[in-house]
């Protein structure tokens, strides 16, 4: 039960990961050159799952996951099962819920980027997307480390949206956090001592890994930007 | 040949030009810090998004607002030098030079990779990264980096601007070279005189977004108005001929028409025609010719125009086989030698304060 618990945890935290980088990259590049007023409410979007309680979004989500309402009822014609209480339904839960900790920082290092360096990298010949990149990203490459485990880690964290649309199924949809709170119920605190400690060691040695590497990366290049 | 007919709102002016600058010569774009330079040469870049007007080199149209036609920067192929030397953290010196000669237009032998370092002494810091690098030396590779995209025109921010004088000296000579050694049109922005006298054939003033002089260099310096540009002192630029060296006392003679100047020691052959900078400062006049006097130089001239300057000193324009020296002099010296327009008189000068390009 354990091993199935850390495998579909995992493999929801990857899946999760990959997809928020592929979104948020763009979405970020382009809140961070945004000239309209509308940016404060797309950031505003972007950013409420960090202040709403995770089981709000999660009953929206629910909501929209039903088949009584037009999304749910056309992911279902469309596959012929619902995402409530599914492995997938997660993975969109998880991008919804952890996307502003993957936009945030890369947003911050796009606008932190010297517009020097384009505008040069612009008169060698370089177009847009050549200039994105390999001048944008690679002098982004810290932020993106920086947001693909923060995105990885709060996937691996939640509880609340998971429980209102993912329930408890092992295999499918019982994350470890999950577990833990099943184990505590059924009161097997063995299992639970297992669970929260090795979630607990992972947090620590997830964050002294990103720390060193702000250190490190802050002392080598002397610069703030890359 | 490079057409501009150009208007760009700016916060306090409209930078408003239309003028035609030659392909063969080296431009300077001169004026007091915040008079529109730099966005003039921004805006021939394409790097200004308000530009309204018509940009064309050679025949191409770059910019025409009547035709909403805008090319962007990176299809201009214009090499631009700024003042910081922008080169991308994310790769070594090597890495940065690459970046250009992958996305160069042509491959042609005056820009070949070996040449450019070679010219710009720089092959010493191929590996290091730019953290790693003076500021001279970043200035450096940045030119070099611009020379191996092999641009179709050269612009240059203030290119000396951040460096010491040290710097300063070693990338004036390869600047001075650039348009000779690679046959593309080069234009600068500065405000430091001495820099344009160096390194300019000719030279736009600008004041308030407006052209004010255009033309020269050698002939606006002697009619400029000084305070249009931060004045670091008013300089003459005199043109003379290699005639003979003086190893003994390490000199070199030139002819000013039928006159003698003499110069420290230059590496150049007798008959090749230098460009001389004189700072007028440095020119005493006297109305007799002095024989007891340590000062080398002696020209004999006529006083073509008088301009009292704001400090009781007066600027004297002279005049001398075609050329102008000008001199700086006290009212009271004006007063006692009585100096006036037409008088013929002497102007000495140190073979130390000349300086050749």
């Amino acid at each position: 039960m354990l091993i199935t618990a850390i495998w579909v945890t995992l493999k929801l935290a990857t899946i999760t990961t990959i997809i928020l980088l592929l979104l948020s990259i763009p979405l970020a590049w382009w809140l961070a050159n945004m000239q309209s007023r509308i940016r404060p409410i797309l950031e505003a979007i972007v950013g409420l799952p960090m202040v709403l309680p995770p089981t709000v979004l999660g009953f929206y989500l629910l909501l929209l996951f039903s088949p009584n309402y037009a999304a749910g009822q056309a992911w279902l014609s469309l596959t012929g099962s619902t995402l409530a209480f599914s492995f997938t339904g997660l993975v969109v839960a998880s991008v919804i819920y952890s996307m502003p900790f993957v936009v945030q920082p890369l947003q911050r290092a796009f606008e932190q980027l010297d517009k020097g360096l384009l505008e040069a990298a612009a008169m060698m010949g370089a177009g847009a997307m050549d200039r994105f990149f390999n001048i944008v990203l690679p002098c982004s490459r810290r932020a993106l480390v920086l947001a693909g485990c923060m995105g990885f880690a709060h996937t691996i964290g939640e509880f609340g949206v998971v429980l209102m649309i993912g329930g408890n199924i092992p295999g499918e949809t019982q994350v470890l956090s999950i577990a833990l709170f099943d184990a505590v119920e059924s009161q097997s605190f063995e299992m639970a001592h297992q669970i929260a400690g090795g979630l607990l060691l992972f947090a620590m040695v997830l964050l002294v890994f990103l720390y060193s590497l702000d250190r490190r990366s802050g002392k080598s290049s002397g610069s703030r930007v890359c | 040949m490079l057409n501009i007919s150009l208007q760009l709102p700016r916060d306090r002016f409209l930078l408003d030009v239309d003028i035609s600058l030659d392909g063969d010569s080296i431009w300077a774009i001169m004026g007091r810090s915040g008079c529109g330079k730099t966005s003039l040469l921004r805006a021939i870049a394409g790097l200004e998004s308000g530009a309204k007007g018509k940009i064309s080199f050679h025949g191409q149209v770059w910019l025409d607002t009547d035709t909403q036609m805008c090319v962007a920067p990176e299809q201009r192929r214009i090499g631009y030098i700024f003042q910081e030397a922008r080169l991308f953290p994310n790769l070594d010196v090597m890495g940065n030079l690459q970046f250009a000669r992958q996305r160069a237009c042509r491959r042609d032998n005056t820009f070949s990779f070996s040449h450019v370092v070679e010219q710009l002494g720089i092959d010493h810091l191929l590996g290091r990264r730019i953290q790693a690098l003076s500021g001279g030396e970043k200035q450096r590779v940045a030119i070099a980096r611009t020379l191996l995209n092999t641009p179709d025109l050269l612009l240059m921010d203030e290119p000396l601007a951040s460096l010491d004088w040290t710097s300063k000296t070693t990338i004036l000579p390869i600047l001075r070279n650039l348009q000779k050694e690679f046959g593309i049109p080069v234009i600068f922005v500065s405000h430091a005189r001495e820099e344009v006298a160096r390194l300019a054939d000719n030279m736009l003033l600008i004041d308030h977004g407006r052209v004010k002089l255009q033309g020269e260099c050698r002939r606006l310096f002697i009619s400029m108005d000084s305070d249009l540009i931060s004045d670091d002192g008013a300089l003459s630029i005199l043109e003379a001929d290699v005639t003979d060296h003086d190893e003994d006392h390490g000199l070199t003679e030139l002819s000013l028409g039928r006159q003698k100047l003499l110069v420290n020691w230059v590496n150049a052959e007798v008959g090749t025609r230098l460009r001389i900078l004189l700072p007028a400062q440095e020119v005493s006049i006297a109305t007799e010719d002095l024989d007891c006097l340590s000062i080398q130089n002696r020209l004999a001239v006529t006083v073509e125009t008088m301009k009292e300057l704001g400090n009781r000193n007066v600027l004297l324009s002279l005049s001398t086989e075609g050329q102008t020296v000008q001199a700086v002099v006290t009212c009271r010296a004006v007063d006692m030698l009585g100096i006036s327009i037409g008088k013929p008189v002497f102007a000495y000068f140190k073979a130390s304060c000349l300086n050749v390009v």
